[in-house]
């Protein structure tokens, strides 16, 4: 009886639930847990801290660590000095072409960091063409290789995340909170200290994080233009890369130094914002006219801050028309870099397009699911189910790639070299951008809609259809284009778990500018640019004016 | 159109019963209001007869039929929603069609039902609006005919006016009890307004913390409040601390009349517009603080010597007391009703 009573409640919702948290057992906890349990045995099998004794001991490793902490709390800073006040005065001011400046700010984060790597080696590297410029005048650069031009790079790259976020709150500050600090005697930079900053803080240290995150995380950019330069991910990498008969547990060891990292990071971050308040803005500041002296001075920064960050890309674009000898662009122009893919990478830009279609239709489906299930039938087993959905967000791409490998390069589930496994690995790394945009979408529709759809008798699943999913679908799309856009640009964990077959374009580009064939590279980057800004376009399109990421 | 039963249902959450045993009989065509403060647990017990909640203990039927178990898309119960949840995707009509389409009307009598059904709430015009191109009223009137249309056995009413403007407040009301004679159907009515419910309602039943305080007509609960709550809650009334002694309820230091109760405080209630300025049967004297004239005639507040403040409805042919000055007030011995210490009626 009780059996039965069990069964009857056991709904639609019930089996979403349980599916879910299943799939991502098998995908996400055990490839993470085994990479984990492996980091702690020894080759014969036993326990040992032994990888760990060689992680902090041996100098190699240790050098990894203290390298990764200190490029990245660099970065972080510089990143954040740039970002906050291109917030400020991006919010605050009267300033010509601030469209086009936001645009570019969001172009230059979602494009992916190695494209920007490499064409700092177009132009300040050894054959690059500042250099090349210089030195026929007798002036020779500092050079950009190692850890300068990763935090070049890097601050350049991340900076977006501390304005976006920073930006998004000075916007909902109301005015009238400002306008009480005046009326109390307290303006100018008192004002801004005690008042405005203390608001926004919270957000700068998210976007803040975000760009720690992304930094530590992040695997082509050191590997194109560190030259030996040691960072964990790197040292992850090659570890795995040299391990295939050798010590699979000093690679566990590493990734999770490198998920400690994070999730300290994360710690701290909530740690300063402990104490938490909400503002809800109905009138958001007034945006003043500055005299022309300093409007002259606020333009020339931001403007010299986002042409520097989006001049790779423009670099890239030109160059990719330009005939190339191997690392040598050549001063005649042509189609010449594009024809060669075919030849050189077949099927990078299809396999790019098939394996990202694939993802991105999961990430949809599953995506706008589990965010129901979270949001609206809210229980132990979908809180669970938030919370492994948290966990990708302190997994470097490098990390989810060597766990997935060694997880399922052996029977019952042996997926290496397989499309499975690259999809697999974008489905679980991306969806939370679906997931989360989809909860918000559903936490601000009234629940009413769809229970008045039951009312008039159609029942709970088909309300969901029929009622629920058209009216947030605009909203998970939005989300779904930047899971996308970031798929498609997905190197990390790619480069581990790619197969001849399966090779991609960031791959491609990859492995095209180690062996110094920039003309091929060029040509690829234009084109998933290309593709990325068409996607931001339409997401544009799909988020509507008021929310659109470009204005 | 049917007879509803409820019988001893509870509801809990998390441990803490939101409903905590309800029993009523709702009448065939009858409009049967919940009311009470916001928490006592209307709307649960309005969202366990649509199905929308599964009550922890007892039973729900709708005329003969026992619906513990039936879900809430096969209930064929028309609800009205608080935010009027007109779908935003869909036109008037097609909001209006959606329930009859889940029941496999089509064509012709799709068409009529829906077209007499918006002409009934005078939306037909309207017919192909989107809902963010019409007003509040508007979408309630969509809402109503959504219900309507499917002929359903019960139909339910969340709050259904209080996101409306004051003025259009009182013209919706009189609407849905027009529409509600018309059908003849058997609506059950959730409101925190007492003047909404005393307006519009055949019966109402008052709760309070999950449970029924008292259920009756309109003039019932107004005139002859069981509890100390409901007198409270209906209406406004003066709580004056009181005693009983060998029989004799005292307040003011004058005697109300005789109870069959135990020697004890009690509380003596009485309505504003009962008490009349000069000497009454019980009479009391008080400085002025406060008089504020309302259109309708002028609220008094007088404090006593014992510090009690008491509020009092004078009408307009009367001229008030100065603000500052003693005044002398005076109230008929029946006027007054007496509540015990746990707040039952004392006779």
């Amino acid at each position: 009886m009780e059996r039965l009573k069990f069964w009857r409640k056991w709904t639609f919702w019930h089996w979403v639930t349980a599916v879910s948290l299943l799939l991502l057992a098998i995908v996400l906890l055990y490839p993470v847990g085994q990479l984990l349990v492996k980091s702690f045995l020894a080759k014969d099998g036993s326990f040992t801290l032994k990888n760990y004794a060689t992680f902090l001991g041996k100098r190699y490793y240790r050098l990894a660590l203290t390298n990764s902490l200190w490029v990245c709390t660099a970065s972080t800073a510089i990143a954040t000095a740039l970002g906050v006040p291109m917030a400020f005065l991006l919010t605050r001011y009267k300033l010509p072409g601030k469209p086009l400046i936001r645009t570019l700010i969001i172009l230059s984060l979602l494009s992916p960091p190695f494209i920007g790597t490499y064409s700092w080696i177009v132009l300040l590297g050894r054959a690059g063409f500042i250099t090349k410029a210089m030195e026929a005048i007798g002036i020779t650069m500092p050079t950009i290789y190692g850890p300068r031009g990763i935090i070049l790079v890097f601050s350049l790259h991340f900076f977006p995340y501390v304005y976006l976020f920073t930006s998004a709150a000075l916007q909902s500050i109301d005015r009238s909170l400002e306008e009480a600090a005046d009326n109390l005697g307290v303006s100018g930079w008192t004002r801004f200290r005690t008042i405005t900053l203390p608001l926004v803080l919270p957000a700068i240290s998210a976007g803040a994080l975000m760009a720690f995150m992304s930094a530590l995380a992040d695997f082509g950019t050191p590997q194109l233009i560190g030259e030996g330069f040691q960072l964990l991910p790197i040292a992850a990498y090659s570890e795995y890369m040299n391990e295939i008969g050798g010590n699979p547990g000093m690679a566990g060891a590493l990734s999770t130094g490198l998920v400690l990292i994070s999730t300290l990071a994360l710690f701290l971050q909530r740690w300063v914002n402990r104490r938490t308040f909400t503002m809800s803005s109905l009138r958001p500041p007034i945006v003043v006219d500055l005299p022309l002296g300093r409007k002259i001075l606020a333009s020339a920064f931001c403007y010299l801050v986002v042409g520097v960050a989006i001049l790779p890309q423009v670099v890239v674009m030109i160059s990719s028309f330009r005939k190339a000898k191997g690392p040598i662009f050549l001063d005649e122009f042509g189609l010449d870099n594009y024809m060669t893919i075919v030849d050189r990478v077949p099927g990078a830009v299809a396999n790019t397009f098939r394996l990202s279609i694939v993802a991105i239709v999961i990430m949809v489906i599953a995506g706008l699911l589990m965010s129901y299930v979270i949001t609206r039938r809210r229980s132990v087993a979908t809180a669970v189910l938030d919370v492994t959905l948290l966990i990708p967000y302190v997994l470097p791409g490098t990390v989810i790639g060597i766990a997935l490998i060694t997880a399922f390069n052996r029977p019952p589930l042996v997926l290496t070299g397989t499309a499975t496994i690259l999809i697999i690995s974008y489905v679980i790394r991306k969806i939370s951008y679906t997931v989360r945009s989809a909860s918000s979408v559903l936490t601000s529709l009234d629940p009413s809609l769809e229970e008045a759809s039951i009312n008039l008798g159609v029942g709970p699943v088909a309300s969901f259809f029929r009622v629920t999913a058209p009216l947030v679908f605009k909203g998970v799309m939005a989300g779904a284009v930047l899971s996308w856009v970031t798929t498609i640009n997905e190197l990390s964990s790619t480069i581990i778990l790619y197969h001849a077959g399966t090779i991609t374009m960031p791959v491609a580009i990859y492995s095209q500018v180690i062996s110094d064939n920039f003309g091929l590279a060029a040509a690829l980057s234009t084109i998933l640019t290309l593709v990325t800004v068409i996607s931001l376009w339409l997401f544009n399109r799909l988020a509507g004016k008021d929310n659109g990421l470009l204005t | 159109m049917s007879k509803v039963t409820i019988e001893g249902v509870v509801k809990r959450f998390e441990g803490h019963a939101a409903v905590a045993g309800v029993s009523l009989t709702v009448e065939s065509g009858e409009l049967f209001t919940l009311l009470g403060p916001s928490g006592c647990g209307k709307t649960t017990l309005l969202r366990v007869l649509a199905g929308f909640y599964q009550q922890d203990e007892g039973n729900v039927r709708f005329g003969d039929q026992l619906v513990n178990d039936v879900p809430a898309h096969k209930r064929n119960t028309g609800m009205v929603f608080q935010n009027y949840a007109v779908f935003p995707h869909m036109t008037v009509f097609e909001n209006v069609a959606y329930g009859l389409k889940a029941r496999k009307v089509g064509g012709q009598e799709l068409q009529r039902r829906v077209t007499e059904a918006l002409e009934m709430v005078k939306m037909a015009n309207l017919r192909d609006r989107m809902p963010a191109q019409l007003s509040g009223g508007q979408q309630q009137r969509v809402a109503l005919a959504r219900a309507l249309v499917i002929q359903p056995q019960l139909l339910l009413m969340d709050e259904p006016l209080s996101n409306l403007d004051a003025k259009l407040r009182i013209e919706m009301r009189t609407e849905i009890r027009r529409l509600q004679r018309q059908y003849g159907i058997t609506t059950i009515y959730v409101t925190h307004d007492q003047e909404e419910a005393l307006a519009i309602s055949d019966r109402i039943a008052v709760m309070n913390n999950g449970r029924v305080e008292q259920v009756g007509s309109p003039r019932d609960v107004y005139f002859n409040p069981q509890t100390l709550f409901v007198a409270s809650f209906i209406g406004t009334t003066n709580l004056l601390p009181g005693r009983v002694q060998g029989g004799q309820v005292r307040v003011l230091d004058q005697a109300v009349r005789e109870v069959a109760a135990p020697d004890g405080d009690c509380t003596v209630t009485i309505r504003p517009e009962k008490i009349t300025l000069g000497q009454g049967e019980i009479s009391f004297t008080g400085h002025v603080e406060e008089a504020l004239f309302v259109g309708s005639g002028t609220t008094v507040f007088v404090r006593t010597p014992e510090g009690k403040r008491i509020e009092v409805r004078l009408p307009n042919e009367v001229e008030p007391p100065r603000v500052g000055d003693q005044a002398t007030f005076g109230f008929r011995r029946s006027a007054a009703a007496v509540y015990g210490a746990q707040g039952e009626v004392l006779a």
